[in-house]
């Protein structure tokens, strides 16, 4: 194989072949054993168990939901780590990208020594009544806390980039800064926000680690499929194999929409 | 009494700008070398630059007085600007563009087909373009689409930092060549930054020379007074 100016690369001398093909072959191979190893009506009759639909059921609530506070809150704060003169913005911008690398079981104690019983914030809560560890809302939270890092690193680029001088004229133009950020800022920013909230939703539908020590894995509470996934694997395969396709599926068009958006991440910005 | 003036004085790091400018219906042309402070003085005017001292008046209204400490807002200055680009929203469309600068927000597509603005459009021969987006234009289409805006924002004055520089020679002849035909029948005063000889030419410009924060002189482009010597103004001059 040459390259387009004749010359020899890595790939023509075969070595590159033998190194790489491997990599490839471990990154496919999952999937399509997945889609071969299902069998159409076991499958089908998978789709409609109850455990099935309830964990399905459980997934799309928490993630929609973790999903909307996401959007909410951290798109304000997006604004600010974007445009804060202040050193302090950037170490907070770092700080908070760090449930991306933490291993999601670190997230998950974490999240108990903070809301949990014995945590800092234990006696408050139990004091207001509130109860969150192994409830329907430390899904929601663990959730929150490990897909939330991906949108906001997105939306930050997205603002950062975003051409100021439209922002000024808009401002001359006599709108007001609220106006400014939903007429200008949020249309011109739009690809790099949707493609943020993708991924952080992406994120929140796969979470496993940090849920499972804060939330539990209650059937009908706290079980989203990834749980459920691990809890059917013995008792029934095809079950199991169900929910990975639905997963799966999920994901393809994830990626599909990711690369819609990720095409020009400052979006319109000619 | 001239339309306006300008003393602005602002320090950004060692960068001291120290100016005093005014000038009358003509254009006025801001030259000089990258960091001579030409598109400071624009930002100052506009509101969005922070001055250590500052006198900005156009026409009647006192816009910025250090003095008395009155500094009108940018949203209310009602000052009209072009940067690189002409500062169109690429997410509108030309109409949208053109009402965005209505700030009773009562106009709609219907007063640019046939009601009272419908002259404005037509004038500038836009009105096929109503539903374009800007990506679909081309240069001086885009210049005429900024300027329609700047006829319905009825602005006292049009600050425009080099409007064409991100563009090719031969859109840039378009755009001049739109600017030069439309700014002097608007009747608004204006301010310009360039680099280029044939946008002060074309629009007949007064000119400012600015060399390290300050006004090194002023006058009209024929025979622009001692340019011997200075090679930056012997380099400008020389453009065809």
């Amino acid at each position: 194989m040459k390259s387009e100016n004749g010359q020899k690369n890595l790939l023509s001398s075969g070595l590159g072949w033998i190194l790489g093909v491997p990599l490839f072959l471990i990154l496919v191979l999952p999937g399509f054993a997945l889609v071969l190893s299902a069998g159409l009506s076991r499958v089908w009759a998978a789709f409609l168990d109850p455990a099935f639909l309830e964990a399905a059921a459980l997934s799309l609530t928490s993630s929609m939901l973790a999903l909307v506070l996401i959007l909410l809150s951290g798109t304000p704060l997006a604004w600010w780590l974007a445009r804060s003169p202040s050193g302090l913005s950037r170490g907070i911008e770092m700080i908070l990208d760090l449930p991306i690398i933490l291993p999601p079981a670190v997230v998950g104690i974490g999240l108990l020594q903070a809301f949990g019983r014995s945590g800092i914030m234990g006696e408050f809560l139990a004091a207001v009544g509130l109860n969150l560890p192994f409830s329907f809302m430390a899904v929601v939270m663990a959730q929150v806390v490990i897909a939330a890092p991906f949108y906001l690193r997105s939306a930050t680029v997205a603002f950062r980039n975003a051409d100021r001088d439209l922002e000024d004229v808009a401002k001359t133009l006599g709108h007001s800064p609220v106006q400014i950020f939903f007429r200008v800022v949020l249309p011109l920013c739009r690809r790099g926000l949707m493609a943020g909230a993708l991924l952080a939703w992406a994120r929140a539908l796969g979470e496993f680690g940090a849920t499972l020590l804060f939330a539990g894995n209650m059937p009908g509470v706290t079980q989203t499929l990834p749980l459920a996934i691990f809890s059917t694997l013995e008792r029934d395969v095809h079950l199991a194999i169900a929910m990975s396709l639905l997963l799966l599926a999920l994901a393809l068009l994830l990626l599909a929409l990711l690369r819609r958006f990720e095409k020009d991440p400052a979006g319109g910005n000619r | 009494m001239n339309c306006w003036e300008v003393q602005i004085e602002c320090l950004k790091g060692d960068f001291h700008l120290q100016v005093e400018l005014s000038g009358g219906l003509r254009p006025m042309a801001l030259i000089g070398a990258n960091g001579s402070g030409k598109s400071t003085i624009l930002r100052g005017v506009l509101g969005l630059e922070t001055l250590k001292r500052a006198f900005v008046r156009v026409g009647d209204h006192i816009l910025h007085d250090s003095k008395k400490s009155c500094c009108v807002p940018v949203e209310d200055r009602n000052l009209a600007y072009l940067p690189q680009g002409l500062g169109l929203f690429p997410h509108m469309n030309v109409a949208e563009n053109i009402l965005f600068a209505d700030r009773s927000n009562t106009l709609t597509l219907a007063d640019l087909m046939d009601g009272e603005h419908s002259t404005t459009v037509e004038n500038l021969k836009i009105k096929p373009l109503l539903h374009r987006r800007p990506e679909e234009l081309s240069a001086g289409e885009c210049q005429k689409v900024a300027l329609a805006r700047v006829m319905i924002q009825k602005p006292q004055l049009v600050l425009l930092d080099e409007p064409a520089s991100a563009l090719d020679i031969l859109a840039r002849r378009e755009v001049r060549e739109v600017l030069s035909e439309q700014l002097s029948d608007l009747g608004i005063p204006s301010i310009l930054v360039t680099h280029d000889f044939r946008d002060v030419r074309d629009l007949a410009a007064d000119i400012a020379y600015l060399k390290e924060g300050k006004v090194e002189k002023v006058g009209s482009a024929d025979g622009f007074p001692g340019s011997e010597g200075d090679e930056f103004l012997n380099e400008f001059f020389a453009q065809p």
